[in-house]
């Protein structure tokens, strides 16, 4: 049995993605919430950021290569590789709007209501339409790809439940969305990890 | 026998790793360069799954996403690693190495972007490369930066790299890991003969 190790700060963030996943799959994993930062834990860090994931001893960081990692030992990435191509490609598309997001709003000080207003007129909107058009393209009704679980519908739930404290009509125009946020939320093992998840603030 | 179409822009961009990766394995494919105004946005916007370039066009089917297309060819064609974790190694030296990419296409496409350029070859780059030394050296041996055989984490490095050099040519000084995995790109056959072939273009 591997044993799994997560670190990073105390928030959701670039790794909630791998904890939405391992919940999905039930699986057992160690999660290292560091609140001496940087301290040691930067050191013991392979590129002094977080998150990484420890698997049997060997450091992973950036939070997709590792994400991808646990996603395809659990079956969630998709039934073959043109299937898993697909996956990966729903999921640049849901961080393109995380990145926007972390640039952007996640950054902002003084001017944060512009920066934000800015944000949801222009670049949320943009990104959202092109998740619309990549789930709608490779999925079917409550999932972004093929017929099943994969781990881009946990992406695309975890960074537009993040987008949506800015606004909660962000996703009215786009229906597959929707779908698929409610495909993750009635997830038994998913839904019963949100419930018991400690409140951060981000 | 599958057949593959790539559409991007006349230039190396987000498409060239895709290009390298096809080459390096001796793949046939449709290299098809969109101009601009001709094609863009035109009907070649209209196409794209996303209104976006590049995308891979795979036994008709597209897919969308530069590291999506480059990692799928990549793995068809032994060149993301032997194991999933080489594999999750693979992808986390291309994600560093995008990391680059992409801070510096923040500043380059701009209209004005001589003073930023400088700024980020004097300021930023070096935090990025310094990354890139390190998780090369903690993956891979010398030359390769992920394991003992060529990659498309080395390949995407070189590509990334090609276009510091070309605005500072002593910016890699300090980072002997990257300039021995380049060197193995560069001494590599199929890529040598593209490399001398391939059409200059701007970016």
């Amino acid at each position: 049995m591997p044993s799994y190790k997560l670190t990073y700060f105390n928030g959701r963030g670039r790794a909630e993605l791998t904890r939405l996943i391992f919940a999905a799959a039930g699986a057992q994993f160690e999660d290292e919430r560091v609140a001496d930062w940087p301290g040691t834990a930067k050191a013991d860090a392979p590129l002094g950021q977080l998150p990484y994931l420890t698997v049997d001893g060997v450091k992973v960081p950036q939070s997709l290569a590792f994400a991808r990692l646990v996603a395809r030992r659990f079956n969630m990435t998709g039934s073959d590789d043109l299937e898993q191509a697909k996956t990966d490609a729903v999921v640049d598309s849901v961080s393109d709007l995380q990145n926007a997001y972390y640039l952007k709003v996640f950054k902002a000080k003084e001017d944060r209501d512009a920066v934000v207003a800015q944000f949801l007129a222009e670049d949320a909107v943009s990104h959202l339409e092109k998740v619309e058009k990549i789930v709608t393209l490779y999925g079917t009704e409550g999932y972004s790809v093929g017929s099943s679980l994969t781990w881009s519908d946990l992406h695309l739930f975890d960074v537009t439940s993040t987008v949506m404290t800015l606004n909660a009509n962000l996703l009215d125009k786009y229906p597959r969305i929707q779908a698929v946020r409610k495909t993750v939320e009635s997830n038994e093992k998913v839904s019963a990890y949100l419930k018991s998840r400690p409140e951060t603030p981000f | 026998m599958s057949t593959y179409t790539l559409t991007y822009f006349n230039g190396r961009g987000r498409g060239e790793l895709t290009r390298l990766i096809l080459v390096s394995a001796a793949v046939q494919f449709e290299d098809v360069r969109v101009t601009w105004p001709d094609d863009w946005p035109g009907t070649a916007q209209a196409d794209s799954p996303l209104g976006q370039l590049p995308y891979l066009t795979i036994d008709g089917i597209k897919i969308t996403q530069s590291l999506a297309i480059a990692r799928l060819v990549a793995k068809r064609f032994n060149l993301a690693g032997s194991d999933d974790l080489e594999q999750a190694k693979t992808d986390a030296v291309v994600d560093t190495i995008t990391d680059l990419q992409n801070a510096f296409y923040l500043v380059a496409f701009k209209d004005e972007p001589d003073a930023l350029i400088a700024k980020f070859i004097a300021e930023d780059a070096n935090t990025h490369l310094e990354r890139i030394e390190k998780i090369v050296t903690l993956y891979g041996t010398e030359g390769y930066s992920v394991g003992s055989s060529l990659k498309w984490s080395d390949l995407h490095l070189f590509d990334i790299t090609s276009t510091f050099l070309a605005l500072d040519v002593n910016i890699l000084d300090k980072y002997p890991r990257i300039q021995a995995v380049r060197r193995t790109v560069e001494s590599n056959d199929k890529i040598q003969a593209y490399l001398k072939d391939r059409p200059e273009t701007s970016f």
